[in-house]
């Protein structure tokens, strides 16, 4: 199978912080692979390198055998001017980021958040497409779609800020926390919504999560991050049966 | 009186035209800049010196404070925009105060606190726009808000305008959406400041005469003010709020009041007016502006691609 996403030996401080340290890992196309960690651990940090918003320290990150990360002046001390790209053209060659906490735009209504995450199509007829077939696929957002986002309800929420994701058709789909703050039956809804988006539309899904056993349950293959290292890798239906990950995440 | 009424709507028309500037900066891109007081400047002098010294026409100094404006905004945009909130307020009030302490120490080129007198006056088609004889110049100061007017109503409603809602809002999930913030930001400045410097060659037109004193902090503050009282985000509003603060700021001499109410009365009175806005509405006497930006989408169902 074809690795989408490569990230080889990654590290990232924050000041004198190191939050990762010496991360490897990588995504299939048409995967669901998830990361699992407590608070802290350095999930949020590995998604912002990847769309471009940390600078790296070393290591390089590789999107379809493009580099997109990597460390300028190797060896030098000047560590952290390392980009390549910025998170506007990382997002252009088809990485579309959910950001931890929605983050929608509240005041936008719900068509208006859907055509923002567009901004990169410049074909109307297609994003009127993709609108009509995210109504379809959520049909809550097609009932609200005249509403202000910031009247929906934090499930809801949750799906616009997906649907907003998949509005520039991208190959790559980051997830972070999408279950945060959500009600169990409706963190139920959006991994099925995850599973049906990575079956269907065949978009390869990247998953950060606290929730150990549903992003477990939903993926194939699966990390396991703590104090900014992975510590385990493995697929994901062995990992429910380990024993450190059964003590460490599931409680039991 | 009736000349001074139509002095103030000059000034009012002048000012409306910083103010759809500020509006641009604050009210689209959310940021917080003080500085329209320096671009305001650089145009009036651009007109000032080329005028005076070079023997331009007022015609042809325009694009060139245009231009000058847009640079200084492209300048200033630069290494300012990656700060936010209060600090970029802070770093652009210095931009504006040091224009001002250019314009009063560069004796050579603009005579310090003395200023440039004589200008001459704008003309078109051998017509003489006379600043005493107060209609032609305000027929010609409405021209130009009518003109940024539409011009900026079409820029809210482009992917450009689209974009600055969207950084606005949220600056990360607008990255994310593959939008250059920077880029926008820094688009966002450069139209607000040139559009500064017109309204700059414009003051200079009708005083006739420019002094470093005229550019104060105060100016920018007043802006600043008429898009906050308009309501933000509302090119409207904002040509309203210009007017209203004008005439407000008149008051004392316009109802023949100015030996009873001091002069610094209309500082406590904007003082007054922004804190009565806060509390009972925020989001200014119009508010901002209902834009929808695809018209056409919202009736497509499907369709081949």
């Amino acid at each position: 199978m074809k690795e989408l996403l490569t990230i080889d030996d990654i590290s990232v401080s924050y000041g004198n912080i190191k939050a990762l340290k010496q991360v490897s890992m990588h995504v299939n196309q048409g995967d669901i692979v998830c990361l699992i960690g407590a608070n802290g651990s350095g999930k949020s940090t590995l998604l912002k390198s990847i769309v471009g918003q940390e600078p790296l320290d070393s290591g390089s990150i590789t999107f379809d055998g493009e580099e997109i990360c990597r460390v300028k002046n190797v060896g030098a001390k000047q560590g952290k001017r390392s980009k390549i790209l910025t998170t506007d053209l990382i997002a252009a060659k088809g990485i579309s980021l959910v950001p931890e906490g929605r983050r929608v735009f509240a005041d936008m209504t719900v068509e208006e958040n859907l055509d923002m995450g567009a901004f990169i199509v410049r074909d109307d007829a297609l994003i009127a497409e993709r609108k009509e077939s995210m109504y379809d696929f959520f049909p809550i957002l097609g009932a609200r779609r005249r509403q202000k986002t910031r009247s929906l309800s934090g499930g809801e929420q949750q799906m616009m800020a997906i649907a907003r994701a998949l509005m520039s058709g991208p190959r790559l789909i980051l997830l972070d926390e999408p279950g945060l703050g959500l009600a169990p039956l409706v963190i139920a809804d959006i991994f099925e919504k995850i599973a049906l988006i990575n079956q269907q539309d065949k978009v390869t899904v990247f998953l950060v999560e606290q929730n150990a056993r549903m992003a477990l349950k939903a993926s194939s293959e699966g990390y396991v991050m703590e104090n900014g290292r992975i510590v385990l890798s493995d697929a994901s239906s062995e990992l429910l049966e380990n024993e450190l990950v059964r003590a460490a995440y599931l409680g039991e | 009186m009736l000349n001074f009424f139509l002095l103030i709507l000059i000034y009012s028309g002048i000012y409306a035209l910083m103010a759809i500037g500020q509006n641009v900066i604050t009210g689209y891109g959310g940021m917080l800049s003080l500085t329209q007081a320096g671009f305001f400047a650089i145009g009036s002098y651009a007109t000032a010196i080329l005028t005076t010294q070079a023997g331009w026409s007022f015609w042809a100094t325009l694009p060139v404070a245009f231009l000058i404006s847009a640079l200084f905004g492209l300048a200033i945009g630069l290494p300012t925009l990656r700060l936010k909130g209060d600090y970029l307020a802070i770093a652009t009030l210095g931009f504006g105060e040091i224009v001002r302490n250019v314009l009063n120490n560069w004796d050579s080129l603009t005579n310090g606190p003395m200023g440039i007198q004589r200008i001459p006056m704008p003309v078109i088609l051998g017509y003489t726009i006379n600043p005493y004889k107060k209609y032609a110049f305000l027929v010609m100061v409405i021209v130009f808000v009518i003109i940024a007017y539409i011009l900026f109503q079409r820029l809210a409603r482009s992917r450009m305008g689209r974009a600055l809602a969207a950084v606005r809002e949220d600056e990360i999930a607008a990255q994310s959406m593959g939008i250059n913030i920077t880029k926008y930001k820094v688009y966002a400045f450069i139209l607000g400041a040139s559009v500064a410097g017109i309204a700059g060659s414009l003051q200079a037109a009708f005083t006739l005469s420019v002094t470093p004193g005229t550019y104060t902090f105060m100016v920018s503050v007043m802006v600043l003010c008429m898009v906050v009282l308009g309501g933000m985000g509302n090119f409207k509003a904002s040509i309203l709020g210009a007017f209203i603060i004008q005439f407000i700021s008149y008051f004392p001499q316009l109802t023949g009041l100015s030996s009873v109410i001091p002069p610094q009365f209309k500082q406590i009175l904007f003082g007054l007016i922004l804190v009565v806005m806060m509390i009972w509405r925020p989001q200014g006497i119009l508010g901002r502006e209902a834009t929808r930006y695809r018209k056409r989408a919202v009736s497509t169902t499907g369709g081949e691609q």
